[in-house]
């Protein structure tokens, strides 16, 4: 039952980062959640891996939150899935944490410049 | 809980389960497109559901932290966290057990003890807003106390005085009177009080039926022969029947229409004296009441004594808005100033000294009035302490337990914690437990409570057989929010620190299974010592008051306690002439002397150990010279001619009264008189009295007539003969053993008065032993108190002490095989004993020595700190705790070092 890496962790590790992922994501309309973190493994090029243990606490928060809403659809493979959709408020919230995002790595790049 | 909590509670309930569903169906859509792609992408069918699986991760744990998420869950995973704790307690029954009964025993003592003070102290007259009730009481500056009634033509001047009250009402004590209803037999003496016309509207209350006596019932002496009873008394008495109204009812032979019963509930104004028959003053002299009273100049009572200035006998009860409450005491306390200024202006000024130096208060009177609360108030609060002390070392107990168990639990603790559940959900969780725990021994603890808070009172107050008990203390909202603020108080105080403590862990230390910190284990001997500690003074408390009602049952009384049998007579209720009086004496005597087995008998006015105190203030006495603001007090008593000799009172000087002494021109003092009043020089001779008109013809040994623990007081016996006075006991002394001859005196007595009611026969020494009964009470519960925080010290110890030597089996077993022999290491766990015992008691004897000064007042005989008691209780304490770590130390010396070393 033990796993090498506590789950804790990566929450925390993503916390912040996956919600802006995951509101980004939703820009382009709704998704369910295996295609929220599929979108985002194709968008980082395969290298952010959302663990299925982060992403659905994450989606259940913001929706929550009120940042996101969500139905039950059929897929267009016939399936059917939870489907989250931004909601204006969340748009909000998405607009803020990429101003956020953006002062960051400037900040970031600013300060590791020097070195390289 | 309200109703709209249930339906929330319900309402979120049924949405967890349906967005629990929902969870179920996300994770389910998720696997199955996960699937399909792979399956899409070309995976064989087996493969993909297994991937897909596998990289879902644990799905357990997914549903887990995203229901974590749902915000409005707290009711429904408290509910969960209980069932959770109620499984944890399943598996360990005896540690349930255990911890739950001592819990249920420490609470229940708690709640048992603040029923009845609670009862006596706070609880509130059911009556509309008790605390504008006050009573008048006095206040003098002369000792010692002055009497604090009031005659009835002051409670006039008073009640009309304009003071601004909402209301004044007098009354008097309760006496109990032979009652006897229109047909049927003769009923149990009933408790009847006589009130004024506005004692019902004073205290607001309505009647269950018929009326309530109004000052129209309350006008002229002897014509309002009509009755208001209790609600309890109409449903023994009268079977509830609607019909009760207008029937009469005879007390003391006087008849009585029934004009009104109170309402459920009230059972009158005195605490333990519940009161079933309300009469007009008016009437006092027709039920021959005689309780209570101070006469002063000129008063005669065998007259009615309503119209006597000069006659105290009524306590008044005032109802006031407190904000003006000063203002009336003010205005009440001007009109009784001025009425005794111009009542006593004719009296010499000795008297008028005595009148004038009085002054008036107003007391609370919300609680009703009580002599129990006086009386036991000191005693149940040193009781309160003791059961305290056990709850918490039933704490400290609890507390141990539990950390021994978060030790087993270490791992799994460990497991949920590495796997993302938070430290504070832990100790929410285990905190929960405790709190189950706490609230499954409180429930227990109340019942515990309401059972033996009855039992406590019927034994305090003497109460036995099928009698009722005198005073409700049952569990009212004060004692539940006590046991509730107790119980959660309790519950942080056990579960805090071992849930912090366990929740508090190198996680890679566990996983690997280390063996066991130090840091547990210390605190669990800590505990231990403090347990030991505790049960120190618990124990040295109980010891105290065993030694100290043992000093009192082996006083000295000054009579002989083991061969009287005491009769109690009531010649003035039984509508008794004073004029009959020596004859009926003469017949009692002579009658119960003729018994065989019976030695002597004798009448007198006021019997034994049951603090008579009849005095009489004002007394000169030949040769002493009293001080400017002394007042002479002594007691009195009226005897009969072979009186000393039937109580077993030695005559130490002079004579005993002999046939020829009429009246009260000769009296026999006690030695207190002669000590305080004659500097021990012979007081044969002198002569005592307001006038001096008696001559001292003998001194009689001191007896503690009032009450065991009270020194002898000043007393002065006057003869019965030739003075007419209705006495209450007839003393008779047997040869062998009283309670063989009761019966027969019985018999006797119904023979030759038939008319004369005879309630009660008492064997001196149970008569006794009743008036020591608060002390008796308080060694009874403390020393079953002192049993058992042994009990659970002891419990603790050996609890830790095996603990150690489960810790130390592969040491052991080590040593063993090394050649340490079974004494050696026997010695070695009863040295770890030793060393806890012994830190308990360093701590404790310096605190006992110092808290127990606290209950010197409640001793007798004993100092509070005495060494010879300490010494007892050390040596009992250690030797019972050895013992307790015997067992443990023994199984230790018979360890063999192959099962030790397989061990690990």
């Amino acid at each position: 039952m033990a796993t090498k890496e506590p789950y804790k962790n990566r929450i925390e590790l993503l916390q912040g980062t996956l919600d802006m992922l995951i509101l980004t994501t939703l820009q382009w309309g709704p998704q369910h959640g295996h295609g929220i973190g599929q979108a985002i493994r194709a968008g980082s090029g395969e290298l952010l891996q959302v663990e299925t243990g982060s992403l659905y606490p994450a989606l259940h928060r913001l929706e929550r939150q009120g940042w996101l809403s969500s139905e039950w659809k059929v897929s267009d493979k016939n399936q059917k899935a939870k489907y989250y959709r931004l909601t204006a408020a969340g748009k909000k919230q998405l607009f803020a944490e990429e101003s956020k995002w953006k002062r960051l790595v400037q900040a970031i790049a600013g300060v590791m410049k020097p070195a390289q | 809980m309200p109703h709209h909590r249930i339906k929330f509670l319900i309402r979120s309930l049924i949405q967890r389960q349906r967005a629990e569903r929902e969870l179920d169906d996300e994770i389910r859509a998720h696997l199955a497109i996960d699937k399909q792609e792979r399956l899409d992408r070309g995976e064989i069918p087996e493969i993909a559901e297994q991937n897909a699986r596998r990289t879902l991760g644990n799905e357990l744990m997914i549903k887990e932290v995203t229901r974590d998420m749902w915000g409005w869950m707290t009711l429904e995973r408290i509910f969960r966290d209980l069932i959770y704790a109620l499984r944890q307690l399943q598996r360990s029954p005896g540690f349930a057990a255990v911890a739950i009964l001592s819990l249920a025993l420490g609470i229940g003592a708690n709640s048992a003890i603040f029923s009845i003070l609670n009862t006596l102290l706070f609880k509130s007259l059911p009556v509309p807003a008790p605390n504008e009730l006050f009573v008048l009481s006095q206040q003098s500056q002369l000792a010692p106390a002055v009497p604090q009634r009031l005659s009835y033509p002051m409670f006039l001047r008073l009640r009309d005085a304009r003071s601004g009250a909402l209301g004044v009402a007098a009354m008097s004590h309760i006496t109990r009177a032979q009652t006897t209803l229109q047909s049927g037999p003769r009923l149990e003496a009933t408790p009847v009080q006589l009130v004024s016309g506005e004692f019902f509207s004073v205290l607001g209350l309505s009647p269950a039926l018929g009326r309530f006596l109004k000052p129209s019932d309350n006008q002229t002496v002897g014509g309002h022969a009509v009755a208001v009873i209790s609600y309890g008394f109409w449903r023994r008495a009268f079977a509830g029947s609607s019909d009760v109204i207008g029937r009469t009812i005879r007390l003391n032979g006087a008849p009585f229409s029934i004009v009104g019963v109170a309402p459920n509930g009230f059972r009158g104004v005195v605490l333990e004296s519940p009161t079933d028959v309300w009469v007009p003053l008016m009437m006092q002299a027709n039920i021959h009441y005689s309780r209570n009273v101070s006469a002063h100049e000129d008063t005669d009572l065998e007259k009615p004594w309503v119209p006597q200035e000069f006659v105290e006998w009524l306590d008044v009860i005032v109802r006031v808005n407190p904000a003006s409450a000063a203002g009336v005491r003010q205005s009440l306390n001007a009109a009784f100033l001025r009425s005794l200024e111009s009542l006593t202006s004719r009296l010499d000024p000795d008297t008028r000294r005595f009148f004038r130096q009085r002054s008036l208060t107003l007391e609370p009177f919300a609680q009703g009035s009580s002599n129990a609360r006086q009386r036991f108030t000191s005693p149940l609060a040193a009781m309160m302490a003791m059961v305290a002390l056990v709850l918490l070392i039933a704490c400290a107990n609890t507390a141990n337990l539990l950390m021994a168990r978060a030790e087993g639990r270490r791992r799994e603790i460990a497991v949920r914690l590495s796997i993302g559940a938070s430290r504070k959900r832990l100790i929410q969780q285990l905190l929960t437990e405790s709190f189950l725990l706490v609230a499954i021994a409180a429930g227990l603890g109340l019942l515990l409570a309401q059972w033996a808070s009855e039992r406590l009172v019927r034994m305090a107050l003497g109460v036995s057989g099928a009698a009722p008990t005198p005073l409700l203390t049952g569990v009212d909202r004060h004692v539940l929010a006590f046991t509730i603020g107790l119980s959660v108080a309790t519950g942080l105080l056990f579960g805090l620190a071992p849930a912090f403590r366990a929740t508090k862990l190198e996680l890679g230390a566990v996983t690997k299974g280390t063996p066991i910190g130090r840091s547990h284990f210390s605190a669990a001997k800590m505990l231990v010592a403090v347990q030991v500690a505790l049960s120190l003074m618990v124990v040295f408390g109980a010891a105290l008051f065993a030694r100290s009602l043992r000093n009192l049952a082996n006083v000295e009384l000054g009579f002989d306690r083991e061969h009287v049998l005491t009769v109690w007579i009531d010649p003035r209720s039984a509508g008794y002439e004073a004029a009959q009086l020596p004859a009926l004496y003469r017949r009692l005597v002579e009658g119960t002397e003729a018994i065989p087995g019976v030695r002597s008998a004798a009448v007198s006015m006021c019997g034994l150990a049951l603090e008579c105190r009849s005095s009489s203030g004002g007394t000169k006495i030949s040769g002493y010279q009293a001080a400017p603001d002394e007042d002479v007090r002594v007691q009195f008593n009226y005897v009969g001619p072979e009186y000393f000799s039937t109580v077993g009172m030695h005559l130490v000087n002079g004579r005993n009264f002999d046939p020829r002494d009429k009246s009260s021109q000769f009296v026999v003092v006690n030695q207190a008189v002669v000590r305080r009043y004659f500097a021990d020089r012979s007081p044969i001779g002198q002569r005592i009295g307001n006038n001096l008109e008696s001559e001292i013809i003998g001194v009689v040994q001191d007896a503690r007539v009032n009450r065991v623990r009270e020194e002898a007081v000043p007393m002065v016996y006057h003869p019965l003969e030739g003075n007419l006075v209705y006495a209450e006991s007839l003393e008779v002394r047997a040869v062998g053993d009283p309670n063989a001859i009761a019966a027969d005196v019985r018999k006797t007595l119904n023979q030759i008065a038939p008319d004369l009611p005879i309630d009660r026969i008492t064997p001196l020494a149970l008569q006794v032993d009743r008036s020591l009964n608060p002390e008796r009470l308080g060694a009874f519960v403390s020393s079953t108190f002192g049993v058992l925080a042994l009990g659970l010290a002891c419990f603790g110890l050996y609890g830790v002490i095996s603990y150690a030597v489960t810790r130390r089996t592969s040491e052991i077993g080590i040593r063993m095989a090394l050649g340490a022999r079974p004494s050696n290491v026997l010695w070695t766990i009863l040295r770890e004993a030793l060393t806890l015992i012994a830190l308990g008691l360093a701590v404790g004897v310096p605190v006992v020595i110092f808290a127990s000064r606290s209950i010197a007042a409640l001793l007798y005989g004993i100092e509070p700190n005495d060494p010879g008691t300490l010494l007892t209780t050390i040596s009992i304490l250690t030797s019972v705790a050895v013992f307790a770590a015997l067992w443990p130390a023994w199984r230790a010396s018979r360890v063999s070092p192959m099962a030790a070393l397989r061990h690990e």
